[in-house]
């Protein structure tokens, strides 16, 4: 039980990690389009047309992270409530036996 | 019942401690070198002449891709050293690898597809290098297809085992492609057949590229040593029920 309880928290850890460089890439994107347009970024050439593909591609990815993640998290949830059903019926049996 | 289960998945209370050490380590790592990969990729490496913009998509599309190809090298090998040895824990580093590398291809092929429509102005087009990525895909879907309808147990591992195989045979095709045919994926850069005349300009590509391949292989043992240890306790439920029932 105990590893079950830190696998879900690591993977809560992990999906907050997730969420919080996924906010970050937002940010630092807009900073770059900011940089960008403010003409700090200077050669540069075809750019900022582009930049909405550049930002689909990093949120798309982190994203599909992020879900797999999520999805691993629930499973592990999941898995513990069943070892925990499984435990109460190991106890009503052997208290009748 | 649950001594089973965590003895299982974890390898006793001393494994367990050594795997706890490994995982915060790959994790922690893993966090450290996404920020720096971010930072470089938006701030430090400069914008590639030619392409622009939208080149800086290549610091995740290639380690994506680079990590698509060895997920289905590592689910051959499980697969053979299970159908050597039998052992279960072959055929769940199998599974598992294989559930990855469903994750990696389609990332491969959703950011090389956005990566075209906003350089070239197509998302997709039939060419060999694309093509074959495809085929790989494919061939992940189609071994977890092939376990999910299989019957449970030795016989499934084995069916599976066989489209793994067959799979294995397509990373090197993937990575030749743009060799051996005319296709309009760019020439290889990076890599021990890689053209001279196309290789990148700067130094600083090249650095930003490695930490990123290494930020992502990272990510990824952390990934699929979670998704091992759950298939492993996934396993050992089983196992539980069949007694129960």
């Amino acid at each position: 039980m105990k590893f079950i309880r830190y696998s879900i928290n690591l993977l809560r850890l992990t999906g907050i990690s997730a969420a919080v460089a996924l906010i970050l890439l937002a940010s630092m994107t807009a900073t770059a389009k900011v940089a960008h347009a403010s003409g700090v970024v200077q050669q540069n050439l075809r750019g900022e047309s582009e930049l909405p593909w550049l930002f689909a591609v990093y949120m798309i990815t982190w994203a599909v992270f992020f879900g797999y993640i999520f999805m691993i998290s629930r499973r592990q949830r999941e898995m513990s409530k069943e070892i925990e059903a499984l435990k109460r019926a190991l106890a009503d049996r052997e208290s009748k036996s | 019942m649950t001594g089973t289960t965590e003895i299982t998945t974890s390898g006793g209370p001393e494994g367990r401690s050594i795997g706890s050490i490994v995982r915060y380590v790959l994790f922690a790592v893993s966090a450290v070198m996404m920020a720096v990969t971010l930072y470089m990729v938006f701030f430090w490496v400069p914008t590639e002449l030619n392409l622009g913009v939208s080149q800086r998509i290549f610091y995740f599309h290639v380690p994506l891709g680079w990590l698509g190809m060895l997920s289905i090298m590592v689910v051959a090998v499980a697969s053979i050293m299970h159908l050597i040895t039998g052992k279960a824990k072959w055929d769940d580093m199998a599974y598992s690898t294989a559930e990855l590398g469903v994750l990696f291809a389609t990332l491969i092929l959703v950011t090389g597809s956005i990566w075209a429509r906003g350089d070239l102005g197509w998302w997709w087009t039939w060419d060999a290098k694309l093509t074959t990525t495809l085929v790989l895909w494919f061939i992940y879907v189609g071994y977890l297809m092939v376990r999910a309808y299989s019957p449970k147990g030795s016989q499934g591992a084995r069916y599976g085992s066989v489209v793994a195989l067959i799979g294995a045979v397509d990373a090197p095709i993937i990575y030749m492609a743009t060799v051996w045919w005319r296709t309009a994926h760019p020439e290889l850069n990076v890599g021990p057949v890689a053209n001279e005349g196309d290789s990148i300009g700067s130094s600083k590509i090249y650095i930003t590229l490695l930490v990123s391949t290494l930020m992502f292989t990272t990510l990824y043992i952390y990934m699929l040593i979670e998704r091992y240890s759950m298939r492993r306790t996934e396993a050992a439920l089983d196992e539980v029920h069949q007694i129960f029932n």
